[in-house]
């Protein structure tokens, strides 16, 4: 065959294919998709090496994920249903320099004689019944996929029949998409998407909007809907090891930053959230490095702020002690866990705080009114104790007062000696011990 | 569909019941010829065979049920033997569920191989009759044997790990024979079923796809598969490389390996699942109807076909090398080798060190055979860091040393098969995570290995080995004294002493300061040269003045600490999870000589560290020296 009816699908002639037979209309499958088909793989010298025929089972792969050669993948990826066809694949698309013994020997050039029986798209449904179908239209390299409760963004454009019923750039966390209108078929989806990938997802009714369908988008009950999802970026697992120290450091500035939108928004509970996942992927350099410090020191305080405003002034004042460990004078932090403390009635505790404050700032006024606040109510506290010792004294002095009662008799007084009688019983015992001895 | 009978003429009711009383008297007079007689005979055996299905399930309640027992084996052997043939017989015959259900719950109360035997057979001949109908009630039905064989006796060592002469004996142990022996009985048993469904459960031409759904053959490759993992599993901890003789545990892995082999067509096609299975866990959800049994691929159903079984499959692939001659040649390498860890992390988790060394083993031979470098992007996988995290803790803690001394080899073949970059990645955060001092020391020697090697190759040096990225590594991850001046140097010795030999070894192989170790030095001697000296200083004064004061008798006001350091040292066995519930308890009191010994030994360990501290900052000098010499305008 000429070498002109070769296609080369590499661009620099690594993967040649060579149509044998066409097959039938124009679709081919797309990255992600379950493709079946036949194979069978030669040496250039036609020593067979494998083939899906001895198995006698059509061979079964998720397309586009690296399961297989490169060129295996490249080449399949081109082929439209009933297609046959021969694929030349050079070493480096296949299993390159050291080959694959001791079938494929080193620097083997492989030839694979496919043929496609079919394709159909990804089963991502927790039951595997179909109920959520997923196609990859763009792949991406990369491996990161969002993890419980990492933060998700994406754009989404859903439609149902044909007609775009939403199309949105949406943020949240894993786990809360429901929060802002996101299916649950959308966000099991999400799931298993890497960063960087466009996915076509169709998805049945319970899934989707349900039995109720949904009247703001005229979606009627039970409908199956089409979303094109893009996972824009997600974020890192706190643990993540690919991150260097800087990445970490520019990651929890996004956290940061989220967390101040959603303090802006007066969600304390997101915003906290977020400023908890700042300061967790946060590298370790807290004591070396002082950005790093300062945003810790912020992000501890903006807890802080945040527990406060939710009226949890406990765990407030514990976002404070660790400002405090890492900044021993920070006034903020002084003033809030003053503040906290002046709350949960630890006056002495406030009073100690606020006058520190003082302290650091002379001029400080709000520290000022609150000393006077804790002494007054100190004062109130003391005035209390003292009129509920007064009470208990004189109440004691009253029981003293009470007469003692009498003592009792002495027991010995009734005890009396033994009578005549029994002197006599025990002369008697004595005795009859004394005839036995005699005898 | 009605069940599958055989299709015999159904005789009359009454000559059925006259030959139920003949088989009894017959086997009252213990005439057990004669018994057989009745259907082997020409004569006879036409005739009565029709009356079968009449009495079937009293001949089976009557006759086997009384007698198939480990006391009529005892005593009455042939009385035993005779009840088992005509079980087997009666079971072509008798109503087909009725019977099934009877036999599933005697062999799962099964006394000893030879009752467990004798119900098999049985089985084999009511799945045979069931066809490829109902593979639910064939599912029930291994099942029951497969909760059998899990709840035979064994040795408790199987469980707790066993080195390699007690491995080299194992199949000696009775208990450990009487499995074997049931697995054996199993085999015989799935032998022609094997065969039948090879023959008639096969995938049309019109089926595109694999049928993943509950069928005969999909139920019989998990059982196959289930098998594999525990109890049989508990014995592969044996060095079979050694032994040039097959043991029984490899004849019996070997087969059914090669039985789920032949069923799956692909022995690869599981590994497209594992990532499914292990990455992203199942979440059931009762509202949308989905259960634990409720998913519509049986391979991803943990109770039908066990992570840690599949993994036990893929041992024996690898590692047992079972891999058949036409399993396919087109998967990626790469591919294989974060399929395999996932399942070797799932071995490593489980608490029976056999496991655990099966797992150090699948992954040890796929490090063995991989052709060119895992990059970097592997690691955006979570798997790698679990892996390494639980081989991590069988290095430090197990109680086995064949596992930790494997382990530590197995670690580190696997940071060695990352691309620079990912070296460094898995060294940093291992060290950045880890509290076993001498597993940190290691991998700091490690990472100074590999500098090593760079700095004698031609060319730029990696960038992971020098300027920021080694000064980060040295004094985030090497250089750490925890507590500053304060810190207790016994609890970190093995780390410090690494490090100082690694500080050691720069200094004098750098000299021209490729790595950047010159520019880092000024902080590093800031970080921990200076306040490990004075630490040095203060704890070898303090353990020489303990010491005198025991020596004397007056060290009542000290005991507390040495107390307090025994106890931390129980504590941090405890926290490892490895220990035992003895490590909760605190070490007992130890008396005056043991206390001295004691000293001794910190004492001991305290001077070679300020050896090595002493050894290392006069090296660093000499470098030093040597460096302003070379380079005066530098000075």
């Amino acid at each position: 065959m000429p070498e002109g009816n070769k296609i080369d699908l590499s661009g620099d002639g690594g993967v040649l294919k060579e149509i044998l037979k066409e097959g039938t209309g124009t679709e081919t499958p797309h990255s992600g998709c379950t493709v079946s088909l036949h194979y069978t793989g030669r040496l250039v010298d036609g020593t067979e090496f494998d083939s899906s025929l001895s198995r006698n089972e059509p061979f079964e792969f998720s397309l586009g994920k690296g399961n297989v050669i490169k060129a295996f993948d490249m080449g399949v990826a081109t082929m439209k249903l009933g297609e046959r066809c021969f694929l030349t694949c050079a070493p480096n698309y296949a299993y390159g320099a050291a080959g694959s013994p001791p079938a494929i020997p080193p620097d083997a050039t492989l030839i694979f004689e496919l043929e496609m029986l079919g394709w159909k798209g990804e089963d991502l449904s927790p039951n595997q019944d179909g109920s959520i179908d997923r196609t990859i239209l763009e792949a991406s390299d990369k491996k990161r996929t969002p993890s419980d409760g990492a933060f998700v963004k994406a754009h989404i454009s859903g439609s149902f029949e044909g007609r775009v019923f939403e199309d949105r750039d949406v943020e949240f966390d894993y786990g809360e998409g429901k929060a802002i209108g996101i299916i649950d078929g959308v966000e099991i989806a999400l799931e298993k998407m890497n960063v960087g990938e466009t996915s076509r997802i169709k998805i049945q009714a319970k899934y989707a909007f349900g039995a109720k369908g949904n009247e703001e988008f005229k979606i009627p009950p039970n409908a199956t809907v089409e979303y094109t999802v893009k996972l824009v970026d997600c974020g890192k697992g706190l643990e993540e090891w690919k991150l260097s120290d800087e990445e970490r450091l520019a990651e929890a500035k996004v956290y940061k930053e989220k967390g101040t939108n959603y303090f802006k928004k007066e969600n304390w509970a997101l915003a906290i959230k977020m400023y908890t996942k700042c300061k967790n992927i946060l590298p370790t350099t807290v004591h070396t490095n002082e950005e790093v410090k300062k945003i810790k020191v912020a992000t501890h305080s903006n807890i802080a702020l945040c527990h406060q405003k939710s009226n949890d002034h406990f765990e407030a004042k514990q976002e404070c002690n660790e400002v405090l460990a890492l900044d021993k004078n920070n006034v903020k932090a002084l003033y809030r866990r003053g503040q906290c403390n002046l709350t949960i009635n630890e006056l002495e505790d406030a009073l100690e705080d606020f006058q520190k404050v003082i302290q650091l700032e002379p001029g400080n006024k709000a520290a000022a009114n609150q000393v006077i606040i804790c002494k007054q109510k100190l004062k109130e506290s003391k005035n209390k104790e003292k009129k509920l010792y007064a009470n208990m004294f004189t109440k004691l002095a009253a029981n003293d007062k009470e007469t003692e009662p009498p003592r009792e008799t002495d027991v010995l007084s009734k005890c009396g000696e033994w009578s005549e009688e029994d002197a006599k019983r025990e002369a008697e015992l004595t005795l009859e011990r004394d005839n036995i001895i005699m005898i | 569909m009605q069940e599958q009978e055989m299709e015999v003429e159904v005789g009359d009711p009454a000559k059925a019941s006259n030959l139920l009383r003949l088989i009894k008297q017959l086997l009252l007079e213990k005439a057990y010829d004669g018994v057989r007689m009745l259907f082997q005979s020409a004569q006879e055996s036409e005739k009565n065979t029709r009356l079968l299905p009449h009495i079937a399930m009293d001949l089976y309640h009557d006759v086997c049920l009384e007698n198939i027992s480990d006391e009529v084996n005892s005593q009455e052997p042939e009385l035993f033997d005779c009840s088992d043939e005509l079980l087997k017989l009666l079971a072509k015959y008798a109503p087909l569920h009725e019977l099934m259900l009877e036999l599933m719950e005697r062999l799962e109360e099964s006394s000893s191989i030879n009752v467990f035997g004798a119900y098999l057979r049985a089985l084999q001949v009511v799945l045979q009759r069931q066809g490829r109908d109902k593979p639910q009630a064939v599912e029930w039905s291994l099942n029951s044997i497969f909760t059998h064989l899990k709840d035979l006796p064994l040795p408790e060592y199987l469980s707790e790990g066993y080195d390699e002469a007690q491995a080299r004996l194992i199949e000696q142990n009775e208990q450990v024979e009487d499995l074997l022996a049931h697995y054996i009985t199993v085999g015989l048993f799935r032998e022609p079923l094997r065969d039948e469904i090879l023959q008639q459960d096969v995938r049309t031409p019109s089926q595109i796809f694999r049928d993943c759904g509950v069928n005969r053959r999909n139920i019989f490759t998990c059982f196959f598969i289930q098998l594999l993992g525990r109890p049989l599993a508990l014995l592969e901890m044996n060095h079979a490389k050694e032994d040039l003789t097959r043991s029984y545990v490899q004849q019996v892995t070997e087969s059914l390996t090669q039985d789920a082999n032949q069923f799956l067509g692909d022995p690869f096609y599981l590994l497209n699942l594992v990532e499914q299975r292990a990455r992203w866990l199942r979440k059931l959800d009762a509202s949308r109807g989905v259960y634990e049994m409720s998913c519509q691929n049986v391979f991803l159903i943990e109770e039908k076909l066990p992570l840690h079984a599949v993994a036990m499959y893929y041992h024996s692939l690898f590692v047992g090398n079972q891999l058949p001659t036409n399993a396919p040649k087109v998967y990626a390498p790469l591919f294989l080798f974060e399929t395999i860890v996932y399942l070797a992390e799932v071995l490593l988790r489980q608490q029976e060190p056999p496991l655990q060394y099966c797992g150090l083993r699948l992954v040890e031979h796929h490090l063995s055979t991989l052709q060119h470098s895992v990059p970097t992007s592997s690691l955006q996988l979570d798997v790698h860091k679990r892996f390494c995290e639980a081989l991590c803790k069988i290095v430090g803690y197990s109680p086995q040393v064949a596992l930790r001394q494997l382990g530590i080899h197995v670690l580190r073949q696997f940071v060695l098969a990352f691309d620079d970059h990912g070296k460094y990645l898995i060294l940093k955060n291992l060290m950045g995570t880890l509290q076993h001092g001498g597993l940190m020391g290691y991998l700091g020697g490690m990472y100074k290995d590999l500098v090593d090697k760079a700095l004698g190759q031609s060319g730029p040096m990696p960038e992971v080995y020098s300027g920021k990225l080694f000064r980060e590594m040295l004094l985030l991850c090497v250089c750490v004294l925890p507590h500053d001046v304060k810190s207790d140097l016994l609890l970190h010795s093995d780390r410090l002493c690494h490090a100082l030999n690694i500080l050691r070894y720069f200094a004098a192989r750098d000299k021209n300061d490729v790595t950047g170790f010159w520019q880092a030095l000024p902080e590093i001697e800031k970080e921990l040269l200076d306040p490990l000296g004075t630490a040095l200083n203060f704890s070898m004064a303090h353990y020489k003045a303990y010491k005198e004061r025991v020596e004397k008798g007056q060290s009542a006001s000290d005991d507390e600490l040495m107390q307090r350091q025994l106890n931390m040292l129980a504590v941090n066995i405890s926290n490892s999870g490895m220990a035992g519930g003895d490590a909760e308890s605190k070490l007992p009191d130890i008396g005056r000589q043991e206390k001295l010994d004691v000293l001794a030994s910190s004492i001991t360990s305290l001077e070679t560290l300020q050896s090595l501290y002493l050894r290392a900052r006069e090296i660093i000098e000499q470098s030093a020296r040597l460096r302003r010499v070379a380079n005066p305008s530098d000075a």
